[in-house]
């Protein structure tokens, strides 16, 4: 069997706004949703800024029971599923449990919950830590919550692989679409702010003073942040029968490997994985309008990756349209390639491209038409969505306009 | 027509033996890989316990170079993944490096490293981390540290889905294969043993020596908790036709996979055994069996009161009347529980069960509980011909994954 | 206060652990990432150390002028001198 895989619902919980309405009003303004950390205490760090949600109401979309039972990471991905079955008007208690899948991506899990355990240990012992903290740190547990929230069985999975969570989450999402496996698939990821992914990318001296500015000369790094996204897949005949929107179809997507080095990029790992997704879905580097960068704002990434689409796209990488909306949100770790992902569907959706903003300089290594500053009116009829991982995971998703 | 996947190599690292050989030999023995805790103090707690794999020496395996940052669950998996390739009789080279995937389920993999890395920055503050250790704190680290050191470069996944994560990682590998994003898959799990496991594990009441003795004994009347373990194994999966190209012996084909997820409460075993009876019903369906073709069931069953009791009324609604004349086998008798790997480790048992004609036992069963009445090969291994057997993997918390295997 | 030899030995010492190679290969002038095949990870990590040892902070210009362990030391030294 072989379907065809349709987006009809996103969930977005991000600095930028809760829900897909206002995420993408303040996307397509350029606007910014860096903040001032303040999760915890950064006065002994020597970065201050990062991504953070402020204003998510958790009990907006979740009991307060459950609430006391799990992190943050899976609260973000629980509301965020609530905003995509609302956007696709579904209701979970429909659904069929033997034929339905649950895959979320995530970089640190729970985190929080070990950043709490860890000083309690450390204050008291571990003998004195809350001994229910422990068994609520697992990756597992986000798509866990996910499914007990809902009461929906089936197929349930965390994909932890880190920065490109979200797109393999997504394109096994697809496989098990299209091949008959399931005929419903919410496939996102959630990372909440982590102040050990914080620390870590402080001390690499990958995180920037202040702002993210990606293919900009004078980029000094990342920022860290959080988010949830979820997509809802279904394939193509059920969207149409129950006459649900269609955002776009998912074509399929390419995976590679580094195999190189666990944070030092490798053009050669993806250039051959945006290959592999052209070969796969047999699309024309020609064919493609917009591709949404990785564009983490570090030296390195930044060059890496637009060597890569030269490789492939050769001259026509001048003409194709690439940003990196991090400029905007920062680095939201498992969660970034959903939030990604839903910017295509959108992007795609609108025919609007959202800009790379703080991008001041031009850099001849990073001679790509990044849509600086500035959102574009353009139609938008293929996107890519690329997502590099820690350890040389690396993840390209295709997306395409779905017309009658 | 789906293609054939074969199981082409096989490495193992156990706490009753390294490699799989030595793992076998130990399985068809009846060996116990449970001893005193040495790796952190138990002092202060009631149990002492564990099923750690004694004398870990990576370097023996994969010389001493290279090693220093990598945390021990990446260390286990390096290890099982050397022995997996020369099993495989594979070498990785320019030439096939895009079609070799890596694809590992590990749900606490990195739980010491974040845990130590987070601590030292409360500790000495966070300019004096060592940022080498920061690639440790990522989940997906021990599959990547693997593909950089064999220079894999096709798809590399990491799954955590808790018990079931090594089998969810087997299918994800298959599929890579079926969808031909890989040619080889190098698919398996690995959980490492550590204080913050063992403590979590202690404060949620799961582990044996609170309640009852200190034992793991599946099926048996004392049953009152686990003995937490730790280990790795992978298994080289390829098509049927990419082996016979290749010109290497097939140990055994993946015949079916089925997995369901239950949901009920986070850390509690859903009493009826919902999911479980999906996984394996769909587990026959995928592989075009009947309860009629199995010869043996590999079981989950790890010395809980309450799973083990659930895994035997599952097998017998699943089986029916041939659940009578079926072998039912709790390797974590022997392993202890080792989350994560438990799928796979249960799996490699079973290559070799069927490889070597035997029936691995159920050690430390003394006393029946008349709830648990199926054939578990008690103490001692058998001699037995089996065609296929069905691996099961489950937890609380609602995953359940099953496997089909056959020669 | 310790002196500039004990210093050097002191750092060599850091770098063969870091860099997995004989302290003898550590010449005040064999280039580290030319010579010793450093790379940026490790580069880091080697500045982590010293910066832990001595309570020290080398600011981050500095790394790209860490090219031998004449370099190193020379840096460590400017920054020993000054707490």
């Amino acid at each position: 069997m072989s379907r065809r895989v349709v987006v009809t619902g996103l969930g977005v919980v991000t600095s930028l706004g809760i829900g897909k309405d206002e995420f993408w009003k303040n996307l397509i303004q350029g606007k910014s949703g860096i903040s001032k950390v303040e999760s915890f205490d950064v006065s002994n760090y020597s970065r201050s800024f990062g991504g953070e949600i402020k204003n998510f109401q958790p009990l907006q979309f979740i009991t307060e029971r459950e609430i006391k039972r799990m992190g943050r990471a899976s609260q973000l991905v629980i509301a965020a599923t609530e905003l995509a079955f609302k956007d696709t008007k579904i209701d979970a208690g429909h659904l069929d449990s033997d034929k339905s899948a649950v895959i979320i991506g995530t970089t640190m899990g729970e985190a929080n919950i070990f950043e709490i355990l860890n000083k309690a240990w450390l204050e008291r012992g571990l003998e004195k830590v809350d001994p229910f903290l422990v068994g609520r740190t697992t990756a597992n547990l986000l798509s866990v919550n996910l499914g007990i929230h809902y009461k929906l069985g089936g197929i349930n999975l965390v994909v932890p692989t880190a920065c490109a969570a979200g797109n393999y989450a997504i394109g096994y999402g697809f496989d098990l679409i299209k091949e008959g496996r399931v005929n419903f698939a919410i496939c996102g990821g959630a990372d909440a702010f982590s102040r050990i992914a914080f620390t870590g990318f402080a001390r690499l001296y990958a995180m920037s003073a202040d702002i993210c500015q990606p293919f900009d000369k004078n980029r000094k790094g990342m920022l860290v942040g959080e988010g949830g996204a979820v997509l809802i897949l279904e394939p193509l005949e059920s969207a149409q029968k129950r006459g649900a929107l269609i955002y776009a179809e998912i074509l399929g997507y390419g995976l590679s490997c580094d195999a190189h080095h666990m944070t030092i990029p490798s053009e050669d790992g993806i250039t051959r994985c945006i290959q592999n997704a052209l070969k796969e879905t047999g699309v024309r580097p020609q064919e493609i309008n917009y591709i949404s960068a990785h564009g983490t704002g570090t030296a390195q990434n930044d060059k890496n990756e637009c060597i890569a689409i030269k490789n492939v796209f050769g001259e026509h990488s001048k003409k194709v349209a690439v940003s990196s909306i991090k400029s905007m949100l920062g680095h939201c770790m498992g969660a970034a390639s959903g939030i990604e992902a839903a910017a295509c569907c959108m992007a795609i959706k609108e025919d609007i491209i959202p800009p790379t903003i703080n991008y001041q300089t031009p850099d001849p290594d990073c001679d790509i038409d990044c849509v600086p500053n500035e959102a574009r009116r353009t139609k938008v009829n293929i996107a890519l969505n690329n997502a590099y991982a820690f350890g040389g995971n690396n993840s390209c998703v295709v997306f395409k306009k779905y017309e009658r | 027509m789906k293609d054939k996947i074969v199981i082409t190599g096989i490495g193992v690292l156990s706490s009753i033996g390294i490699g799989k050989d030595a793992f076998w030999q130990a399985l068809e023995e009846g060996k116990s890989g449970v001893k005193p805790v040495t790796l952190f103090d138990t002092s202060k707690l009631k149990v002492k316990m564990g099923a750690e794999i004694s004398d870990f020496n990576p370097g023996a395996i994969l010389g001493e170079k290279g090693l220093r940052n990598l945390d021990r669950a990446t260390k286990l998996l390096l290890c099982t993944g050397k022995l997996a390739l020369d099993d495989a009789r594979l070498e990785i080279d320019d030439i096939n490096s895009n079609a070799i995937g890596i694809s590992i389920g590990t749900t606490v993999g990195s739980l010491w490293s974040i845990s130590e890395f987070d601590k030292s920055a409360l500790r000495d503050g966070p300019h004096f981390v060592n940022p080498a250790e920061f690639p440790n704190t990522v989940i997906n680290s021990p599959p990547s540290q693997l593909a950089i050191r064999l220079k894999s470069k096709g798809p590399c996944a990491t799954i955590s889905s808790g018990f079931t994560s090594s089998l969810d990682a087997i299918k994800y590998g298959i599929d890579l294969i079926r969808n031909r994003r890989a040619q080889i898959v190098l698919a398996g799990g690995v959980e490492e043993f550590c204080e913050q496991t063992y403590l979590g594990f202690y404060k949620v009441n799961f582990l044996a020596g609170v309640k009852g003795p200190e034992l793991s004994c599946p099926f048996d009347q004392r049953r009152n908790g686990v003995i937490l373990g730790e280990g790795s194994a992978i298994l080289v999966l390829e098509s049927e036709e990419s082996a016979k190209k290749r010109g290497v012996d097939i140990y055994s084909h993946i015949l079916g996979f089925g997995t369901h997820f239950y949901p009920y409460a986070i850390n509690k075993y859903e009493p009826q055994g919902k999911g479980l009876k999906k996984a394996m019903k769909f587990a026959l369906e995928d592989a075009g069996a009947s309860a009629e073709d199995i010869d043996y069931i590999s079981c989950a069953a790890n010395s809980m009161q309450d799973a083990d009791a659930i895994e035997t009324a599952s097998i017998k609604e699943v089986f029916g009347k041939k659940a009578e004349e079926i072998s039912v086998t709790a390797t974590k008798s022997m392993l202890g529980e080792t989350f994560s790997a438990a799928g796979v480790l249960a799996a490699a048992a079973t290559v070799g069960a069927i490889n070597k004609d035997f029936l691995p036992p159920t050690i430390n069963y003394a006393q029946k509980d008349p709830v648990c009445d199926l054939d578990c090969v008690a103490v001692k291994s058998r001699a037995a011909r089996i065609n296929k057997a069905v691996v099961n993997a489950f937890g609380p918390s609602g995953s359940n994954s099953c496997i089909l295997i056959g020669k | 206060m310790s002196d500039t030899k004990t210093i050097e030995s002191e750092i060599k010492e850091i770098i063969a652990q870091i860099m997995e190679v004989e302290p003898e290969k550590i010449t005040p002038s064999a280039k580290f990432v030319e010579d010793l095949g450093m790379d940026s990870m490790m580069a880091l990590e080697i500045v982590a150390a010293i910066e832990k040892k001595y309570k020290i902070t080398i600011p981050e210009e500095y790394l790209m002028k860490l090219a031998t362990l004449g370099d190193v030391v020379a840096i460590a030294q400017q920054f020993i001198g000054k707490s």
